[in-house]
């Protein structure tokens, strides 16, 4: 006992908030949660950003600070934003803090209704919690993590509450208000206002680890420990406004480098990654199940530099088309993801299928994964084949070199079939692994030191361009067509899908990028935890309440259908 | 007295002068390197307007020499900064993890020290048999193993049976000093045999020398049993070089400790040093670095007084 | 005491001196060393010609499979080759680790051979740089500079060379100060010869036995610094691997049983560690262990 407490003191950056289940305001509601038989049940250690990505630690309480995975599927635990992402990418309607959102006036205004939720201390949370964020974010400005992302905040003029529950959203002009429900308002949470005060940038940014600004929340989980660089532990809040959490104690766990395979086995975690290539590893293995997540929603992409001279032939998009047609996917998708993942030749996710365009449902594209079409864009285009086999035109080869990211191997082993596709149809490609710093440096250099390199994107949202595909956009090597600038702005400010589908269509003949199959996230699971492939959706929102466990004297909350 | 108070001193300075180059150096290097604090706080897909807002709002975009000036001019007033990554005092999380990285090395030590004297003492006894040929071979396959190779087997044999990764199990709230001691005892145990398979030749071949002399076979001859001679004669003869010996691999024990905390994923100081480089945290690493450079050299000023002290010239001169 | 760097391994010229076994007891115990050193070159350069598998070539049918007729020492997590990939891997690391003992050898060989023989004020001068160079925590150095770099062979070689350099510098300055005053240094001088001849032709043949010991020793140490930094996942791009990049890839993996991806390359390090640093000792005192 002595060595604990002293164990406890010797660390002092480790901090511990015990208050919750010692506020008795606190019994009263969790004593009903209780009796109606909704007990919270049992313990779940789980890694971080699981779904998603590897483990990474926790580096910021703050929902507004930080765009990371890691950080963000524990503080939309705290902090529920106004529209939570279902996994068909709309609006969940159960999860989201909003109860209803309407545009008005010829979509220059917004009117979103909240739901009568409270915040842990028993406040209710208001539209003021609303304007509260909208003021932060003002006083954040750059660095506020989602700038630009649905239009918060450049597009809106001014948010006011009109009563209680209900809080407007002025914009300038008029926007597309699915757009900006489903890409702004997924980053936008409420904030206790009564708890936090008038905080500015350098009183938030120091205190992103400090947990007494995670002490009132209005999410399914309350922190209780959160220990830098190990691990952080939740239980349920019993205020929370939504379906309860099943499990008594959820732990995070968050270390890097940690070794999560032999923590699985030995029982220390619950569930972990496994590489693809182990994605059946529950046939080695007794006591586990493997549980095949669908892809992130977004894309891996070849991105072309369009301010190389060296390659200027990426700026004639038949060149760009006969790139995407040669690619064998069919063979990428089963030898690479073992069949576990999608052809897609379009800059929108095929899965959740929600807004792809009719052309793309009924396979409509002029691209289509057909060499002879590839072979036919490359000599209209005026390239022949040359003496070697690569193809030629005005003394200048087809030929280019590509970067990627050397310690993800499913990207080399795309990259290897690519190559020898592109070879047959008399394009030479050469293949450099480098480090994920060099990508992302190249990327912002807009220098020419590289031709192309790989990628991956993830869209929570929405998948407009904007950001992207229209002039000065990130990620694109700098990408500039004015058709391209005017679908991808009307498809923001355009209510409706057609301006989308019209972006879609047109980013399809134009292929800025070449998208490359991507595959999911093969999970090996404890027998004991449930509920996982319900835990997780591909636009990254964590929904952990839907977890629980079988041994440790629980009750399977379902009568034992799911898995 | 004088000479040595004055070779301490030329020590001392010598020691200064190693740090400020230490710290120079990492300065400059992680300044040079490609990418910056901004992707590991905010994320890869970071845009560049929000990397020059962190950028500034950590105050990582003034010059680089008013920075390292900056630096000095907090560690004169005793800070070491704050956390880019963490928002933490670095003296708050380097105490942690150093203390962490303590506890290791110290059972580590500890585990080697009585491995030292089982091992040693059984080779030295039965130093002409078959037996203490085994036991010669086994420390020579010790020593030729380096840490993390040592660590990596036991983790192979101990896989289900001793955890091989983190501290405790987090499914307790409050986690038990055994299985805490579960945890700690493939890590300290690999150390151990670090340290074993160094020191247990030397006290091996120092209790078969002295088995040799003719005094312990007058003990013999006096009635003693071989127990008794071994504690009460041989042993604090052949232990005097073995403290020397000992003093000496304090430097090392720290080395060694990092490999094994990779292994083991044990939330140590090295473990510490490896993250703050690759996230470019300059603060916690220039700080981190400081701390290990002034530790090896005040392990390598221990190892040498302790030398002079049981320098047996001296001693016996 | 084997550690993550070069710490006290080398000997200087006193010890040396002591210990001066006749030629061919020296011969005879460097026999065994020198023949394992030869089989882990053959093994590693020499055996992609016997064992033709590519081992880079990913099977996806293969994964993670035992030890059986087809791959003799199993496959990893994509289905390559293991006898391949070590094979590969010694290559890198045994390359690798040369070059950085050369650059090591050189760069001390020449500080030392400068402090030593110059001026009395440029011996004072660059034998404090080398203190204060000297207490720098090595290992720090490697694992943060190395984290910080582009990880290349090339970079790695230079990196662990310049950290490795300062013992042997202070070693060969101390022999060569005692060397200059000796009779066959002066009359040399007298005969016109100028300092660099009388380094290459005179001060480093009365060394050599020193440089032979040490220099093996150096490659011992190299090794060492090698494995330990790419088994912490800082050193070579893939596809090329090294043997302790392969033991890390296996560390992930215990928990699958997968014993084929961990003792192999870990034997395989024991190994040449053990056969460098028996030739070292065999050098020094004609015996197998000190």
């Amino acid at each position: 006992m002595f060595l604990t407490r002293f164990v406890q003191q010797a660390y002092p950056q480790e901090i511990k908030v015990f208050w919750f289940f010692f506020s008795k305001k606190n019994i009263l509601p969790f004593a009903a949660l209780l009796l109606a038989g909704a007990a919270p049940c049992g313990t779940a250690v789980i890694p971080n950003s699981i779904g998603q990505a590897p483990p990474s630690p926790v580096t910021s309480l703050n929902p507004l600070l930080s765009s990371s995975v890691a950080n963000n599927q524990l503080t939309e635990l705290l902090f529920r934003p106004l529209v939570w992402i279902g996994q068909d990418d709309r609006m969940d309607a159960a999860r989201s803090l909003a109860a209803s959102i309407t545009p008005l006036d010829g979509n220059r205004r917004l009117r979103v209704v909240l739901k009568p939720w409270r915040w842990s201390d028993g406040v209710p949370v208001t539209a003021d919690d609303a304007v509260y964020t909208w003021e932060r974010i003002l006083k954040l400005g750059d660095l506020f993590a989602f700038t630009h992302l649905g239009g918060i905040p450049d597009k809106v003029a001014a948010v006011h509450a009109v009563d209680e529950h209900t809080v407007d959203f002025v914009f300038r002009a008029p926007t597309n208000p699915d757009w900006v429900a489903l890409n702004g308002l997924s980053n936008f949470p409420p904030l206790p206002r009564h708890a936090w005060g008038d905080l500015g940038p350098d009183d938030l940014w120091p205190r992103q680890t400090d947990p007494s600004l995670a002490r009132v929340v209005d999410g399914p989980f309350i922190l209780t420990e959160l220990h830098l660089d190990q691990f952080a532990a939740l239980v349920p809040n019993p205020l929370y406004g939504g379906a309860p959490a099943h499990l008594a104690r959820l732990v995070v766990e968050f270390m890097e480098g940690s070794h999560p395979l032999a923590a699985l086995r030995s029982g220390e975690l619950d569930m972990t990654h496994v590489p693809l290539a182990l994605w059946d590893a529950d046939k080695r293995l007794t006591g586990f199940k493997a549980i095949m997540l669908p892809e992130p929603f977004g894309y891996t992409c070849v991105i072309y530099n369009f301010s190389n001279e060296a390659v200027p032939f990426f700026h004639d998009a038949r060149v760009r088309r006969a790139l995407t047609d040669a690619t064998d996917q069919k063979t990428m998708v089963d030898v690479v993801y073992h069949g576990l993942s999608h052809e897609n030749r379009m800059v929108v996710p095929v899965v959740p299928p929600t807004w792809l365009s009719p052309a793309a449902r009924s396979g409509n594209l002029p691209v289509r994964g057909d060499k002879v079409l590839a072979r036919a864009e490359l000599e209209a285009a005026g390239w022949h084949t040359g003496a070697d086999g690569i193809r030629e035109k005005h003394g200048k080869r087809l030929a280019f070199s590509v970067m990627v990211r050397a310690d993800i191997p499913e990207r080399m082993e795309l990259l290897q079939i690519w190559q020898s596709d592109l070879r047959s149809v008399g394009i030479e490609l050469s293949i450099r692994p480098v480090t994920t710093m060099q990508i992302e440096a190249s990327l912002s250099c807009g220098c020419s030191s590289w031709d192309a390199l790989v990628d991956g994107n993830t869209i929570a949202g929405i998948p407009d361009g904007s950001g992207h595909f229209d002039t000065g956009g990130d990620f694109t090597g700098g990408y500039s067509d004015a058709r391209m600038d005017s679908l991808v702005r009307a498809s923001v400010e355009e209510p409706g899908e057609q301006g989308l589908f019209a972006y879609e269509d047109y980013a399809a003949q134009e292929q800025p990028v070449t998208i490359l199959p991507q595959g999911g996230f093969p999970l090996l699971v404890a027998n004991r935890l449930g509920g996982v492939a319900e835990f997780v959706n591909p636009q990254g929102f964590w929904a952990p309440e839907e977890l629980f466990v079988t041994d440790e004297g629980c009750l399977r909350p379902d009568g034992g259908t799911r898995r | 007295m004088r000479a040595a108070c004055g070779r301490m001193a030329a020590r001392g300075a010598e020691a200064a002068a190693s740090i400020i180059l230490l710290v120079t150096l990492t300065f400059v290097l992680a300044h040079a390197s490609p990418g910056g604090p901004a992707y590991a706080i905010m994320g890869l897909k970071v845009r560049p307007d929000t990397v020059a807002a962190v950028d500034h709002q950590i105050g990582a975009d003034t010059a680089l020499w008013l920075q390292y000036l900056t630096w000095w001019k907090h560690l004169l007033q005793g800070s070491l900064g704050t956390s880019y990554l963490l928002n933490q005092p670095v003296t708050g999380l380097l105490l942690g993890y150093a203390g962490r990285s303590l506890l290791l090395q110290v059972s580590g030590l500890g585990l080697g020290v009585i491995l030292t004297l089982a091992g040693g003492i059984a080779h030295g006894k039965f130093y002409d048999t078959r037996f203490g040929r085994l036991l010669g071979a086994i420390e020579i396959m010790f020593y030729a193993m380096p840490g993390f190779v040592i660590g990596t087997f036991l983790a192979l044999l101990c896989a289900g049976l001793l955890p091989s990764s983190g501290i405790a199990d987090l499914h307790h709230a409050a986690p038990s000093l055994a299985d805490r001691l579960r945890h700690l005892l493939l890590p300290a145990l690999s150390l151990g045999l670090m340290t074993y398979s160094g020191l247990a030749r030397y006290l091996a071949e120092g209790i078969a020398a002295e088995l040799r002399l003719p005094y312990t076979r007058t003990a013999l001859a006096k009635g003693l049993g071989p127990w008794a001679i071994l504690s009460r004669h041989v042993l604090p003869n052949a232990l005097r070089p073995l403290i020397t010996l000992l003093g000496l691999s304090l430097p090392a024990l720290a080395a060694g400790s990092v490999a094994i905390e990779s292994v083991f994923a044990y939330p140590g100081l090295g473990w510490l040093l490896w993250r703050s480089a690759l996230s470019h945290d300059y603060p916690l690493l220039i700080g981190g670095v400081l701390l290990t450079g002034l530790a090896t050299i005040l392990g390598n000023l221990a190892a040498d007084m302790v030398n002079t002290i049981l320098d047996p010239r001296r001693l016996y001169a | 005491m084997p550690d993550i760097l070069p710490a006290g391994t080398l000997h200087d010229a006193a010890i040396l001196a002591e210990a001066r076994p006749p030629a061919a007891r020296v011969l005879l115990d460097l026999w065994r060393p020198l023949r394992a050193l030869a089989a882990l070159l053959c093994f590693s350069f020499l055996g992609p010609f016997a064992w033709r598998q590519d081992f880079s070539h990913i099977d996806a049918r293969a994964v993670l499979s035992a030890p059986s007729w087809a791959h003799p020492l199993g496959t990893d997590v994509l289905g390559r080759d293991e006898l391949a990939r070590l094979m590969q891997g010694g290559a890198t690391t045994l390359s690798v680790a040369a070059a950085a003992a050369a650059v090591a050898f050189v760069l001390g060989l020449t500080y030392g051979l400068c402090a030593g023989l110059g001026n009395a004020w440029l011996d004072r001068a660059l034998m404090r740089l080398l203190d204060a160079v000297l207490a720098l925590p090595s290992l720090v150095v490697l694992i943060c500079f190395s984290a910080l770099m582009q990880a290349n062979d090339t970079a790695m070689a230079l990196l662990i060379g310049l950290v490795a350099w300062p013992p042997l510098a202070r070693l060969v300055r101390n022999e060569a100060a005692a060397l200059r005053h000796r009779d066959f240094i002066l009359s040399a001088q007298q005969l016109g010869a100028g300092p660099a001849y009388i380094a290459i032709h005179h001060i480093c043949p009365a060394m050599g036995r020193l440089l032979a010991v040490n220099a093996t020793f150096l490659v011992a140490d190299a090794i060492l610094s090698l494995t330990s930094l790419s088994f912490l996942g800082l050193a070579i791009q893939p596809p090329r691997t090294s043997w302790g990049q392969l033991l890390g890839e296996g560390v992930e993996l215990l928990a699958l049983h997968a014993w084929w991806l961990v003792v192999p390359p870990g034997l395989l390090i024991t190994a040449s560690l053990f056969a460098a640093d028996s030739a070292g000792r065999a050098l020094l005192f004609g015996r197998k262990s000190a």
